[in-house]
């Protein structure tokens, strides 16, 4: 078999390639987590938020709101809601 | 009525519980519980474990325990079920309580089917039989 040489021209581009599908499932992720939140004034469930990683690929969920952790993670006083762990889960099982 | 054979699911969190219950300012939440393959067999359930203590070292080294453990579960033999796969999703990472309060929080998925022989149980049947109401007079 003859020998072939290839030249990698963008080594980012299988990354690229994927990042809109990220991006999306980053989104659907954020929805799922917003349905999920507790709502009383509707403030965290309002303010999930994706975010563009450090590379093109990667996609951050995040929410600014002050509590947001206590919601997610619970505290001494008050069990997880897991919202977005919930959403997390989910998105894993679907993803097999 | 009868209600069709269904596949008994292990108890996950006691066998979780019983693992880690034991050590002074841990505790646990399952948050999530998903179907995995085919249905009634495979699950992955989602747990998060808190770990509290009075200084912050102290803490972490009670939620680097609670995650040796948590893995450890995988090459655990149980008569309940098998554990097939756990792993840390998230942390251990520093939470403080709202009151600052030292706490490392972690979270573990782990997939977990019925054991192969037996797993096939009648379920109970939901309710008693009805019985027909008596007609009154002719």
């Amino acid at each position: 078999m003859a020998d072939s040489t290839f030249t990698v021209t963008n080594p980012h581009a299988p990354r690229l390639a994927a990042a809109p599908g990220i991006r999306d499932l980053a989104h659907q992720l954020a929805a799922e987590a917003a349905a999920n939140t507790p709502v009383e004034t509707g403030r965290m469930a309002g303010s999930y938020q994706v975010v563009q990683g450090a590379d093109p690929a990667t996609s951050l969920v995040t929410n600014p709101t002050p509590y947001a952790r206590f919601v997610e993670y619970g505290t001494r006083y008050d069990h997880p809601q897991a919202p977005l762990g919930r959403a997390l889960a989910k998105a894993r099982a679907q993803a097999r | 009525m009868t209600t069709p054979d269904m596949i008994a699911q292990p108890d996950l969190e006691a066998w979780v519980w019983s693992h880690i219950g034991g050590l002074a300012g841990v505790t646990s939440f399952a948050y999530a519980a998903e179907q995995l393959g085919a249905p009634g067999w495979l699950y992955a359930h989602h747990i998060q474990v808190d770990a509290r203590a009075a200084r912050k070292q102290a803490a972490r080294d009670l939620a680097e325990q609670v995650r040796r453990a948590m893995l450890a579960l995988a090459v655990t033999p149980w008569p309940d079920g098998v554990v097939c796969y756990a792993q840390a999703t998230e942390g251990p990472f520093w939470l403080p309580d709202p009151d600052g309060h030292p706490r490392y929080t972690a979270r573990y998925e782990i997939r977990v089917h019925p054991p192969r022989t037996g797993a096939i149980q009648a379920a109970p049947a939901a309710s008693p039989p009805r019985r027909k109401a008596a007609s009154r007079g002719a």
